[in-house]
């Protein structure tokens, strides 16, 4: 009975989602218009976190900027301003959409676009199952987002389950494929040797119709912590088939990435694959013995370049890397931990003074200070916006939130310009929050 | 009840042979027919002009005479006046006991003039509200909703019966403000035990103190405390209810005391609530109406329905509490031993926000204690009394959640390919807490003399918690167990001056507080170092006072201070054990807060006006607040907030008409970043009236009419400031009226109706939960009391 119930349902759905894709295709009128001139129109948006007021957590807006100088010059506030959203959220962009999800409870992710008349406007949403951890806009027209949610304390699990790779189409904000794989999971035999473990992705790429995985295996407690840290690991799997081409793994540095940024694994200009690894107890990787470092996977290729590892731990202005993102021209920005010795996701904090900005030179293995970036703290950030070479970044200084009474008002958030090439920054805009979780450019 | 042994009386008249020079001092008390202890009653010595006294505090009075014959006349307001003779004789002195007895026809008379108990304590110096449920009885009504009418008090509701609340006071909430019954504290007996599961029937009234908390109230109240007083006559009764309603609610009580002559008692209280809370909903989004209709497969939104009835929300619960005991014996006033039983099973129906159901998910909690209370009322003759109370509960809660697929607002299954986590998004679970509370609390009050009291108070609470999953083979939270041990202590002196004018309480109370637990780190294969023993002790000084001053015959005004913590929970000190992290280091809460206000209670017409007004002021530091850190979270001190705010209420009453209003408007500012604290109604009030017509139908009969008028101002969820005006999220402004219509014949049988939101307006305590809509409520309740009372 329930059944009969139950495909009647999904037959009215399907015709539903086929009635609705059809009409909404016809009145779309905010998706590209290859009239318009893309540089005439450029229009930025950030995702905004203020500051904790009282006893409840920050709050995230969708912000629209007027021009790229609201982000070097004078203050940045949602005062009257910016699109509230409703608890933590994660923020990313592909082709003309910026995308805002929900953690935990809050399964829904919402698009917003720039309208005919340039405000930027929600475009619809659409719920997944627990929390979609890890994004990358594959190409303008699609982005990937997976699900890591680890809760294997079934005692009748025979197995992992797998993990939900959604496909989200860039243009209408809608789900349209999700596909399921197990990357690389263990249920394990329930020795101290033999773990279970379950993929949590770091980052994505898409290279040659592969998608290159990085990920840390995370044992399914829910606590966040990683089994067998002493090695990178990569899965490639088949795109958009997802169907499993080789796992690769590298002992000369732990596994790849730190939870919450998706840039674990970048591509570069030339098709090479580049990888961090952070080996930080205030990262949240705990027991790593390897050096924190960088890896690559050569163009073409399908396993780590032995003959590369950049050991920025090791290296002259060096140490442990908290995130990386790829930039260009072999150059990457990257921020350091000062002090390992502070307990584990110390990190991540808000506001401190415990990261220092570096560019490491991934072609000639060199870890340069950015000079006009003070000591700070930055949590989870969307892949780094560039612009003519610039990358802009927000960063928050101010006295590390601590066990004791500390005081967000007296910390200071900027957005800094950096000049990768020389390795020095501007002080821009003043961010009356505690940080600028994205800053996007949209060309409609 | 005699007070005096033999041994004293001839050590007194020893005495007063000694100091007297030939007057004798006659001793006695006055008491009525339960025994109860008469004070202020006048006593003349007829014989002799300007001969007289009045009893004291404990009935008890004193009289100097000559050796002789003479008749005492004692009389007290709504008792009938009494003629005693008495032979003054230095060889037979006796203890005179004098009975009054309850002029009944004085006391219909007497009702309009004579306080109360509630305006008693009203007319305490301390800012308090007491609220009395002898009309509220015949209705369909909880506690929580009671307290709703109070001025400064929101509670804030996510459902229908049963539903979590989130009780607010001043801008106080959560443990900060503590729940009293009879003045033991219900802190940490889950929620079972809430007020909202209590019927209004079942008590006699409650208490609502307003940030200065008196100390036999003993708890870590940061922002106030809510006292229900249960029936306390020596009577027997019974009191029976049964009310049904829409959502197929239904609710019963039995409250019952039985007293013998020979001063054995038994006490009974239970109550039964069920409900499917089926109402219907308009929106699930803070923003978007409708109920959006979602692809199964993709989540992708498909069709949109005005409207859906909530499916999983039912909620059941149950208690009795039976004591047995003794009272009126010469070595003990009261001494009862209690147990009590309570349970209740909750459908979850959506997490904070209802954007996604949950169709499976539950929680159940109980609780079983036993208890004892020991009261005297005169220690050694001197007038001291002494209160105990000793409890020890177990209580147990858990949280099921192993379907492994999720639901849809239809009600219907949605499939998932992961069948490994529960609905919630999380692991499965049979999470169950299992928690153990010590309580002792003793109470001491000495008077010096009517105008100087001494009030000791001494409250020991102890939890202990211990977290298991039995559907779980890794590592549950509060798997490690921890224990808060409380000891408060508290002492304080009223003085009364200038004809009782005057009332002053100034008063100290010493928290003391350990903390301990063994926090287990998993990764460590060292055995030495694999545990840590926490402990966290604080030690704490509050202080207070609360002084009135009757300026006119009219006209009282009140000002109180206290400065007040609130020691850190178990979770919040030690976390969980998985991503909510300890905080060894964490310090109590801290508040200090100020109440000014007047009490003016003129005669207008043939009106009895009360207006009630009172200016607050709280200040409160080292307010904890959950740090995010990558994963995982731990609590700090970290904000600062302060609250101002003026509360009003204005009453009139005459013959059998009353009309009522109250107000309150409150500003809270985080006062580290000069912002206001957005998510807390600020501007919220109720208006009350009704009629009685007496001699309704038939000459016992008595019909009562009433309306009720609630009202919360539009605030936002998130700032007062940020974001676009349009943009931003706002619990929409709050305005919803009751009706209730009930007949009684002789308050013995009574049947009531109620309507309540009698527009169907859509209402919302918190962001895009909507509260039900119109329902309708019907009340049967029998009321029996022996005629003949118990000397």
């Amino acid at each position: 009975m329930k059944n009969l119930k139950w495909s009647v349902n999904i037959i009215a759905i399907m015709i539903a989602l086929v009635t609705t894709f059809s009409c909404s295709s016809d009145d779309n009128g905010n998706g590209l218009d290859p009239n318009r001139n893309p540089v005439a129109n450029a229009k930025y948006a950030v995702g905004f976190q203020t500051l904790p007021v009282g006893q409840s957590g920050p709050v995230d807006y969708m912000l629209e900027l007027s021009s790229l100088e609201s982000l070097t010059s004078g203050e940045l506030t949602v005062e009257g301003q910016g699109i509230p959203q409703t608890g933590w959220r994660f923020f990313h962009q592909a082709g003309n959409t910026i995308f805002t999800a929900g953690y935990v409870e809050d399964r829904t992710c919402i698009s917003y676009q720039f309208d005919e008349n340039g405000d930027l406007k929600k475009v619809t949403d659409f719920v997944y199952q627990t929390t979609l951890n890890n994004y990358l806009a594959v190409d303008n027209n699609t982005l990937l987002a997976v699900e890591l949610a680890f809760g294997v304390d079934d005692p009748a699990a025979t197995a992992i389950p797998d993990r939900n790779f959604y496909l989200i189409n860039a243009e209408t904000g809608l789900v349209e494929d999700i596909k399921s794989h197990a990357v690389d999971s263990s249920i394990g035999d329930g020795t101290a040797q033999n773990p279970p473990y379950i993929p949590w992705v770091t980052g994505m790429v898409v290279r040659d119709a592969k998608l290159f995985l990085s990920y840390h295996k995370y044992f399914p407690d829910g606590n966040g912590n990683a089994i067998a840290v002493d090695k990178a690991y990569v899965a490639i799997l088949k795109y958009p088939e997802f169907e499993l081409e080789k796992l690769i793994e590298d002992d000369r540095t732990s596994s790849i990435g730190t939870n919450g940024p998706s840039t674990g694994i970048e591509q570069a200009e030339n098709g090479d694959i580049y990888s961090y690894s952070s080996s930080s107890v205030a990262s949240g990787v705990l027991d790593a013995t390897k050096p924190s470092g960088v890896l690559r996977i050569k163009n073409g290729e399908t396993d780590f370049d032995s003959s590369y590892f950049f050991d920025v731990e090791n290296a002259p202005n060096g140490g442990k890397i908290y995130w990386m993102d790829y930039i260009g021209n072999g150059k990457a920005l990257a921020r350091i931990v000062l002090d390992d010795s502070l307990p584990q996701w110390a990190a991540f904090r808000e506001q401190g003074e415990q990261l220092k900005l570096v560019v490491l030179d991934l072609i000639s293995q060199t870890v340069t200070n950015v000079q006009g970036v003070p000591p700070h703290a930055n949590r989870y950030s969307s892949p780094t916006f560039v612009e003519d070479g610039k990358a802009y970044i927000s960063a928050r200084t101010g006295e590390l939130l601590n066990d004791s009474s500390t005081n967000v008002a007296d910390g200071e958030t900027y957005v800094y310009i950096v000049d990768v090439e020389t390795a020095t920054a501007v002080k821009g805009a003043k961010v009356n929050g505690f940080a600028l979780k994205g800053i996007f450019k949209v060309t409609n | 009840m005699v007070i005096l042994k033999r041994k004293s009386s001839i050590l007194f008249v020893f005495f007063a042979v000694l100091f007297c020079n030939g007057q004798e001092v006659v001793k006695g008390i006055v008491v009525d027919q339960n025994s109860t202890p008469i004070l202020g009653a006048s006593i003349k010595v007829v014989e002799l002009k300007n001969k007289g006294t009045s009893s004291d505090f404990d009935g008890k009075f004193r009289i100097k005479l000559p050796e002789g014959s003479y008749t005492l006349q004692t009389s007290f307001v709504g008792y009938k006046t009494v003629l005693t003779t008495i032979n003054v004789n230095i060889s037979e002195m006796s203890f005179i006991k004098i009975l009054l007895t309850e002029n009944v026809e004085e006391l219909n008379d007497v009702i309009v003039k004579g306080k109360t108990e509630a305006q008693r304590i009203r007319e305490k110096a301390f800012e308090v509200e007491v609220l009395e449920t002898k009309e509220l009885k015949n209705i369909s009504v909880d506690i929580n909703s009671l307290l709703n009418t109070v001025p400064g008090v929101v509670v804030r509701e996510s459902g229908g019966l049963g539903s979590n609340f989130n009780f607010s006071l001043n801008g106080f909430s959560g443990s900060q403000v503590k729940f009293f019954i009879d003045g033991i504290p219900q802190d940490n007996l889950g929620t079972s035990l809430t007020f909202n599961n209590f019927p209004a029937t079942l008590i006699e009234r409650a208490e609502v103190y307003k940030g200065v908390v008196p100390i036999y109230l003993g708890a870590d109240a940061l922002g106030g405390a809510v006292n229900i007083i249960t029936n306390q006559k020596k009577k027997t009764f019974l009191d029976v209810s049964y009310d049904a309603g829409s959502f197929n609610t239904h609710r019963a009580t039995l409250n019952g005391s039985y007293f013998n002559k020979k001063g054995l008692a038994f006490k009974i209280i239970s109550f039964y609530n069920y409900s499917d809370n089926t109402y219907t909903i308009n929106q699930i989004d803070p923003k978007e109406e409708g109920i959006i209709v979602r692809d199964p497969l993709l989540g992708n939104p498909i069709d949109t329905l005005s409207s859906v009835k909530r499916f999983h929300d039912a909620y059941q619960s149950q208690m009795v509490q039976a004591r047995l005991g003794l009272v009126d014996k010469t070595y003990v006033d009261e001494l009862f031993l209690g147990v009590t039983a309570s349970s209740n099973s909750n459908e979850i129906q959506h997490g904070i926000l209802p954007r996604t159901p949950f169709g499976a998910v539950e929680t159940e909690e109980s609780v079983r204690s036993g208890s004892l209370i020991f009261r005297k009322d005169s220690m050694l003759n001197l007038p001291v009394k002494l209160r105990v109370y000793g409890e020890l509960a177990q209580i147990s809660s858990k949280v099921i959640d192993t379907f492994s697929n999720n639901y849809n607002w239809q009600g219907e299954i949605v499939e998932r390919n992961d069948q490994t986590r529960g609905e919630r998004g999380g692991a499965k679970t049979l999470f169950t807490f299992d928690d153990q509370r010590h309580l002792i609390n003793a109470s001491l009050q000495h008077a010096f003399d009517s105008n100087k009291k001494m009030y000791f108070n001494y409250t020991k609470n102890y939890l202990r918690r211990k977290g298991s999953d039995a559907f779980s083979t890794l590592r549950s939270p509060f798997e490690d167990p921890h224990s808060i041990d409380k000891n408060i202590f508290g002492l304080a002196f009223e003085v009364e001056a200038l004809q009782k004018r005057w009332e002053t309480t100034v008063f100290s109370k010493l928290f003391l507080a350990s903390i301990e637990g063994v926090i287990e780190d998993e990764f460590n294969s060292n055995e030495a170092t694999r545990f840590t023993d926490y402990k966290n002790t604080s030690q704490e000084w509050g202080y207070g006072a609360a002084s009135s001053f009757q300026i006119h015959n009219d006209l009282k005004a009140k000002i109180s201070y206290e400065k007040t913590f609130r020691i850190p929970e178990g979770y919040e000190l030690f976390g969980d054990g998985l991503l909510l992290k300890s905080n060894p280091f964490l310090k109590p809460e801290e508040s200090r807060n100020i109440n000014a206000g007047f009490l003016w209670t003129p005669k207008l017409g043939n009106f009895q006006v009360d207006v009630d007004v009172n200016m607050f002021l709280r200040n409160t530091k080292n307010l904890f607040f959950l740090l995010p850190e990558g994963v995982t979270a731990r609590y700090i001190n970290l904000a600062e907030i302060r609250n101002v705010g003026i509360e009003g209420e204005v009453a009139m009453e005459h013959h059998n008409f009353y009309i009522a209003i109250n107000s309150t408007y409150q500003y809270v500012t985080d006062v580290i970043q000069d912002a206001r604290v957005a998510n807390r109604p600020y501007f919220f009030g109720n208006f009350n009236t009704g009629y009685a017509f007496e001699n309704f139908f038939s000459k016992k009969g008595r019909l009562t009419v009433s309306w009720d008028t609630f009202f919360t101002e539009k605030f936002p969820f998130q700032s007062f400031t940020d974001g676009n005006p349009e943009d931003r999220f706002f619990v929409p402004q709050q305005l919803s009226h009751n009706i209730q219509l009930g007949y009684s014949i002789e308050d013995k049988y009574n049947i009531s109706i109620q309507a309540r939101n009698i527009t169907n307006a859509r209402v919302f305590d918190n962001i895009a939960v909507q509260k039900p809509g119109r329902a309708f409520f019907v009340k049967l309740r029998y009321f029996l009391k022996t005629t003949k009372s118990k000397i």
